[in-house]
């Protein structure tokens, strides 16, 4: 009777996996928060801050990251703010939009920054990698330097990387095994998305996917 | 199997790359279309388009007014895209604003077919960035099935950047993995 016997041995298998599917759905139940909290907790890149030399804000959400930027200033953790030139635009060219410095500059001191504590410095910066490197030549050149890096939260652990990779090369380039800069992550959650619960608005979503899109990238390159 | 594709990295994103992009500019076309969400690039391309003899007239849609907008720090989208054109040399009488505001890709195809249907046009040509191509593609055509126009696209392509290499520049990686998943998201969403 081979029917019967294939039956027999089949009901038992597909009765094995309803406690497995029960425990998957009781576990997503149970760890969706804390998975997708991991999804933030890994890309979110932080450091306890300390009164430093400059505050470096990197151009990726201008609202909420100038705002952040402006509110460290008016605590005193730092003197300056320290902006970099990008290479310049059609639209600049034209002459209808402002070169991003120029833009970030109004923004800062509307939101109360002095004028004169903002410095850019002449050099056309490409990507945060060449901005790691100048960052390194000018500590090997002038002294130690303390920066608080302002960066939006989905994109502090590419930031942190970026740089890094750039002081490293400023210190091949000068023979040393690190340049005197101590960078200090704050990253600030983009405009419309909440800290805590990302999940909850369609930014969050885009934010968290281009990071995690740009970080797997790196490995295919 | 994870390995092999690995290995193939090169030619599985190039096929990628090469799925996400129709490039059909053919003959002359009623109008040019540059869609939104790229000021840095699409009226430049469609200004030497026109300065070509492609089309003789660009459409241009609205779209939602940003703070700064509001506030007079910025140009709007379209403001910005208008001016760019005429600056390139597009008169300003070749330069329509389609009315209604947009948000995405189906609504300004949905934009475009209202005003379509009230013309005698027979072909228009949609000029976007390359990886958006084959979504704003589907949309259009599928928007203006009922219609008599032959739709063309037009990528806009940044020297030395296509679909063999995309995978080396951040923001245009992140436009060709985002169109990726939004292309079948539009197969979803607006096949019915």
């Amino acid at each position: 009777m081979p029917s019967s016997v294939g039956r027999s041995t089949y009901l038992p298998k597909r009765l094995r996996r309803w406690p497995l599917l029960i425990a998957i759905v009781v576990c997503s139940l149970v760890l969706w928060r804390p998975a997708l909290a991991g999804v933030q907790a890994f890309m979110a890149v932080s450091d306890p801050l300390e009164a430093s030399d400059f505050i470096l804000p990197l151009y990726h959400n201008a609202d909420a990251i100038s705002e952040a930027a402006a509110d460290l200033y008016a605590r005193q953790l730092a003197p300056r703010l320290l902006l970099h030139r990008v290479e310049s635009s059609r639209l600049e060219e034209v002459g209808l939009v402002s070169p991003t410095h120029v833009s970030w500059r109004r923004l800062l001191e509307a939101r109360g920054v002095h004028g004169d504590a903002i410095e850019t410095p002449g050099a056309v910066i490409r990507d945060h990698v060449e901005l790691g490197r100048w960052l390194g030549r000018l500590a090997i050149e002038s002294g130690p330097i303390c920066l608080i890096v302002v960066t939006s939260a989905p994109r502090s652990r590419l930031s942190r990387n970026a740089l890094s990779e750039g002081l490293l090369q400023a210190a091949t380039d000068a023979d040393m095994e690190a340049p005197p800069v101590e960078l200090l992550l704050y990253p600030v959650a983009p405009r419309g998305v909440e800290r805590s619960a990302w999940w909850r608005s369609r930014l969050g979503w885009i934010a968290y996917f281009d990071a995690y899109c740009l970080w797997l990238i790196q490995f295919l390159r | 199997m994870l390995v092999f594709v690995y290995l193939a990295r090169g030619s599985v994103l190039s096929s990628l790359g090469a799925l996400l992009i129709v490039d059909t500019v053919g003959p002359s076309a009623d109008y040019l279309v540059p869609l939104g969400g790229e000021a840095e690039t699409r009226p430049f391309a469609a200004a030497e388009l026109h300065a070509d003899g492609v089309a003789p007239s660009v459409l241009l849609f609205e779209y939602e007014l940003t703070e700064a907008n509001r506030l007079g720090v910025e140009l709007s989208q379209t403001e910005l895209y208008r001016r760019v054109l005429e600056i390139q040399g597009v008169p300003a009488e070749a330069i329509r604003v389609l009315p209604g505001t947009v948000r995405n890709t189906w609504e300004e195809a949905q934009a475009l077919k209202r005003f379509l249907s009230t013309q005698a046009a027979t072909g228009v040509v949609i000029v976007t960035r390359p990886p958006h191509t084959r979504r704003a593609y589907w949309s259009f055509r599928r928007s203006l099935r009922d219609l008599p126009v032959e739709i063309w696209m037009a990528p806009v392509r940044r020297p030395g950047i296509d679909e063999t290499n995309w995978w080396h520049y951040d923001e245009i990686a992140l436009a060709y993995l985002r169109e990726s998943f939004k292309l079948p998201f539009y197969w979803v969403r607006y096949a019915f």
